[in-house]
């Protein structure tokens, strides 16, 4: 985790941005890359990912969209900074979609285990 | 490092692992489903731009899954799960340029709706390519 803040840090430093402002972007960048990698057959669970601070997120929806979950993930991303920010997808079958499910044939997507390799690797590379 | 090259290396490594059922390799297919067998997938992120060293900096997981039956307890799936995990150890080099750069992990079994049930192993690698 130290590593993680010490990237935060130097990120700030290297694009001029506050702290504050650096939290918010690779929240930002985290919860769009998990949005936009997760498998979109129906949409649903894409439109599933439900972002919120200091809590975590127990709801569903049949009916909300993955533009619905980018943009409510973009607002919350404001107000990581100094908070601890939650990505949450509670639909019984998202950890089969990251991990592969052999029943449909399905191949793991690993959107989130690749979006934490992509964020930290980013910060750490900097 | 090409993503053929890196297919290649993985299964050249898990070949030299002693103990372990058959390896299900991706893209192939198979009529007979023994009871215990090893799957891989190889999930690449996107290639990171050249940098100042003039190197191609290239990440990604490598996904391992112990295979059992399903309904006889979640051991043999963790044992053979561990195999894994102690032949690619932070640092194991799986082939010139192609490394474990942090330490590889079992996730939750689960049953995967077909009669078995799987532990599955991320494996996180790294390359880089000198221009």
């Amino acid at each position: 985790m130290a590593s993680f803040s010490a990237g935060i840090a130097k990120y700030a430093k290297k694009t001029g941005l506050s702290i504050d402002n650096a939290v918010i972007a690779v929240c930002a960048e985290a919860s769009t890359s998990i949005i936009k990698m997760t498998p979109r057959k129906s949409g649903r669970a894409a439109g599933n990912w439900f972002a919120t601070i200091d809590e975590v997120s127990s709801e569903t929806s049949e009916t909300r969209r993955e533009g619905e979950a980018m943009a409510d993930a973009m607002a919350k991303s404001k107000k990581a900074a100094g908070h601890i920010f939650n990505l949450t997808n509670n639909l019984s079958y998202i950890y089969r979609l990251e991990m592969g499910w052999s029943k449909q044939a399905r191949d793991p997507d690993g959107m989130v285990r690749i979006t934490a390799e992509k964020i930290t690797n980013s910060l750490k590379r900097l | 490092m090409t993503h053929d090259a890196i297919l290649t290396s993985t299964f050249s490594k898990l070949a030299t692992i002693s103990g372990l059922p058959k390896i299900f390799y991706p893209n192939i297919s198979y009529t007979v489903i023994p009871d215990e067998y090893m799957a891989v997938y190889i999930i690449p992120a996107p290639t990171e731009s050249v940098t100042i060293d003039g190197c191609e900096y290239q990440y990604g997981i490598i996904q391992i899954d112990a295979v059992t039956l399903d309904s006889v307890g979640a051991i043999k799936s963790a044992q053979l799960a561990e195999k894994i995990i102690a032949a690619f150890r932070v640092g194991t080099v799986i082939a010139t340029g192609l490394e474990v750069h942090k330490p590889s992990y079992a996730s939750v079994g689960m049953n995967d709706g077909a009669g078995h049930y799987k532990t599955p192993i991320t494996i996180r690698y790294q390359c880089y390519d000198k221009y």
